[in-house]
């Protein structure tokens, strides 16, 4: 050994002697290497100033770290609808099945315009040819099998401070254009800061544009997040963002209670929905909150209690009010997840003639709406999807007792089963099927709107 | 002798060479804005100056093995209280999370060299959870080959405290059918084991430096998990009703920390002499933080 190591010894020695007797030019970053160290302090002192290079370099390293992140997805959608993809019709002629509303509506319509989903947007495979309106039909398949870029989302997230980022997500729609205009279009979905004012940082404060506080949906909205393809009957009024401000506190253990309220412009309610206005045409803001405990320590389960209270989006003036009121309830079980909800609501609508009829809001009724959903991940790649749901409303424009009478009603007895499969291939990519069967009950004839729809998600 | 001396000059060479190259480089770097070249140079240098600790730490306990071996046969082994101790054999065997740590009471050096180091440890405020006493500044061989592991399940680490020695592989398997992205920032044992899911080979990091590595995922927010990695097998649980005792300790100044996840880790400065020697503690409690995600930034309140 002592051979051996003298051996060593001497190379090495030899080695850097050979270097330095080399006659070619030296770099100018290299020197004569030092005697050796021959003590132990002189070996910690080395120890030290590697130590303290080595934190200099991560913290350059650390520093160098971008504050921005660039985040997004792809959505694309393939759908088959049945019948013309339209999720109501006309009540009207003879054998009309609610008479005695004729005298009250110019229209009514049965079923729900937003049953055939086809998206993680909720968008419908057609709203058909109503009557007098002109809607904006993002999709319009009239009932044929579709490809479909469901949206293109651009996020960007910036740590602007250690406690705050500032967050806009974009999303972006390919739509076919008509008559020489485009038909794609784009949402400024998210543009807000968030501010954790604490030291734990369990209080958030949000400005601009965030998501909701009612329920539980907003969470998977985003077809990223989503288990399945589509949302359920009552998304429309529960993941709209909206502007304003917002808070949100969690207490306790594994965030036993948690607390949120927001003031906003609006609703909480879909933008492409009745009920949603960006910027408000009244004084007044709407107030909306939920408080949740997870009731057993040992258990992730999350029940809550949520609701909103406001003037009417659309309206111009705030003696009429929109509100909602619902529980909800979260759990994971392993591979399993539960979600629930249940939703009621009303607003007045528009009382007496339109001052303006482009500031008319629409009246609701929401007797019950609630879904029941089932997430399972059999593997790691593949898991399945069943929900149950339901939804009876009514929504109309117009006032039936005017002199002008009600523009229009819809009557909804919707119920509807889904089952879905989804496969993760891999962090980036998902693909999901769903089949969606809708169902029409009381005396709504049964409408041909089942849907089988698709989505390919690919995330970056 | 003479391995140990080849050894250490095959280190102090390769420092020697390395040094002046890095200073002259880092010199140039300031005078300009960094590149990617020099991101990359940087991260090589990070990994090579790593390494360079590891064989220095090696080299230095190699070192000490002989040149103790030596003084004990001549009968010197106390005559220069400056030698670092030689741990115990219970260094080579890495505690896991589940092993109770303290050497066994019947794994006895020379009595005269050795004491038993006892006291309590108290919360100042409410209980303590996974309290750990050990001797810091004292070197043990490193466990080399010892694998401990720290499940992620239902959104969570399980166990959630871990105590191992330096050297330790510590293993994370995904038992959960979604991703997660183990990491940590604490100092020199940060790393990033990337993002995988149940099914994919469990990720592993070898933990080399003494000290509490917080370990985090980087997409689920409320995953937490923290390894105190101790220098040697001298440390101890601490006992529900606050005691402990840690055998076998070398005689000599030891500095002895008591640590809790939570709490504030303290330390004391005592003497062990071959009676032994007594530490108490009283452990503060630490303000909950919020941590930031793996490039630095905070999580934002919905990342759950």
């Amino acid at each position: 050994m002592k051979a051996g190591g003298l051996s060593l010894a001497a190379v090495l020695l030899t080695s850097v002697a050979a270097r330095a007797q080399t006659p070619e030019p030296e770099p100018a970053d290299t020197a004569e290497p030092d005697e050796p160290p021959v003590t132990v302090e002189d070996l910690r002192a080395q120890m030290q100033d590697l130590e303290a290079r080595l934190d200099e370099t991560r913290n350059i390293a650390t520093f160098r770290r971008p504050i921005v992140t660039v985040a997004g997805y792809i959505d694309l959608g393939f759908f088959v609808p049945t019948g013309e993809g339209v999720g109501v019709v006309q009540d009207v002629g003879p054998n009309r099945v609610f008479p005695q509303y004729a005298n009250q509506y110019s229209w009514v319509f049965l079923g729900d315009l937003l049953a055939p989903t086809v998206n993680s947007r909720g968008e419908a495979a057609s709203l058909g040819n109503l009557p007098g309106v002109t809607r904006f039909d993002s999709i319009d398949s009239t009932g044929a099998p579709t490809f479909l870029i469901n949206e293109v989302n651009l996020r960007l997230d910036a740590a602007v401070s250690r406690s705050a980022i500032a967050t806009a997500s974009v999303d972006f729609m390919p739509r076919s254009g008509r008559e020489f205009s485009l038909g794609d279009f784009l949402e400024v979905d998210l543009a807000q800061l968030e501010w954790m004012p604490t030291r734990s940082g369990r209080t958030s404060i949000f400005v601009g544009k965030f998501e909701s506080v009612v329920g539980i949906e907003y969470r998977d909205r985003k077809s990223t997040e989503r288990f399945g393809v589509t949302p359920s009957l009552i998304s429309r009024y529960t993941t709209g963002t909206a502007l304003g401000i917002k808070v949100r506190s969690k207490f306790g253990e594994n965030d036993r209670l948690v607390l949120a309220a927001a003031v906003t412009n609006g609703s909480s309610t879909t933008e492409q929905f009745h009920f949603y206005d960006e910027i408000d045409s009244n004084a007044g803001k709407t107030v909306s909150g939920r408080v949740s405990v997870r009731p057993v320590p040992m258990l992730d389960l999350e029940v809550g209690l949520s609701g909103e209270w406001g003037p009417q989006d659309h309206a111009l003036d705030s003696t009429h009010y929109l509100w909602f009121a619902g529980v909800d309830l979260l759990g994971h079980f392993g591979a399993l997840d539960v979600k629930a909800q249940y939703l009621k609501g009303g607003a007045p609508g528009q009382i007496g003639a339109p001052a303006d009829p482009n500031h008319q809001p629409y009246g609701l009724k929401l007797h019950n709406g609630g879904y029941l959903e089932l997430d399972w991940m059999a593997t790691p790649l593949l898991g399945f999807l069943a929900r149950g749901e339901v939804r009876d409303a009514d929504v109309w424009l117009g006032d039936p007792n005017s002199s002008t009478r009600g523009e229009r009603l819809y009557i909804t007895r919707q119920w509807r089963v889904t089952g879905g499969v989804r496969v993760v291939v891999n962090q980036h990519i998902a693909a999901k099927a769903e089949y969606l069967h809708n169902g029409e009950y009381g005396s709504i004839p049964q409408i041909a709107d089942d849907v089988f729809t698709s989505s390919l998600v690919l995330s970056y | 002798m003479i391995r140990a001396r080849g050894t250490f000059a095959v280190t102090s060479l390769a420092l020697a060479l390395a040094a002046p190259a890095h200073r002259a480089r880092a010199a140039d770097a300031k005078d300009r804005a960094p590149t990617a070249a020099d991101f990359a140079r940087l991260e090589k240098e990070v990994a090579d100056q790593r390494q360079l600790i590891i064989q220095i730490m090696q080299t230095e306990q190699e070192r000490y093995d002989i040149l103790l071996k030596l003084l004990q046969g001549s009968g010197a082994a106390r005559s220069n209280p400056s030698l670092p101790p030689l741990p115990t054999s219970g260094g080579a065997e890495a505690p896991s999370a589940k092993e109770e740590p303290a050497p066994a009471a019947g794994r006895t050096r020379e009595t005269a060299s050795v004491g038993a180091v006892t006291g309590r440890v108290q919360a100042r405020a409410g209980t303590l959870k996974d309290a750990y006493v050990y001797v810091d500044l004292v070197r043990g061989s490193p466990a080399h080959g010892k694998t401990v592991e720290i499940k992620q399940k239902d959104k969570q680490f399980s166990p959630r405290v871990a105590v191992v020695l330096r050297g330790t592989s510590v293993v994370f398997p995904n038992l959960d059918p979604l991703y997660h992205n183990v990491f940590s920032t604490s100092g020199r044992n940060s790393f990033d084991l990337g993002a995988y899911r149940a099914g994919d080979a469990p990720r592993s990091v070898v933990l080399t430096t003494p000290g509490v590595v917080e370990v985090f995922c980087n997409i689920h927010s409320r995953m937490s998990a923290s390894i105190l990695v101790v220098p040697s097998a001298y440390y101890a649980k601490v006992n529900p009703d606050g005691s402990f005792r840690i055998d076998n300790v070398p005689v000599g100044a030891r500095k002895i920390v008591a640590w809790s996840p939570g709490a504030k880790p303290a330390q004391e400065k005592i003497e062990v002499g071959p009676s032994g020697g007594q530490a108490n503690f009283v452990l503060d409690e630490e303000p909950a933080t919020a941590h930031l995600n793996k490039t630095g930034q905070p999580y934002g309140s919905y990342k759950e």
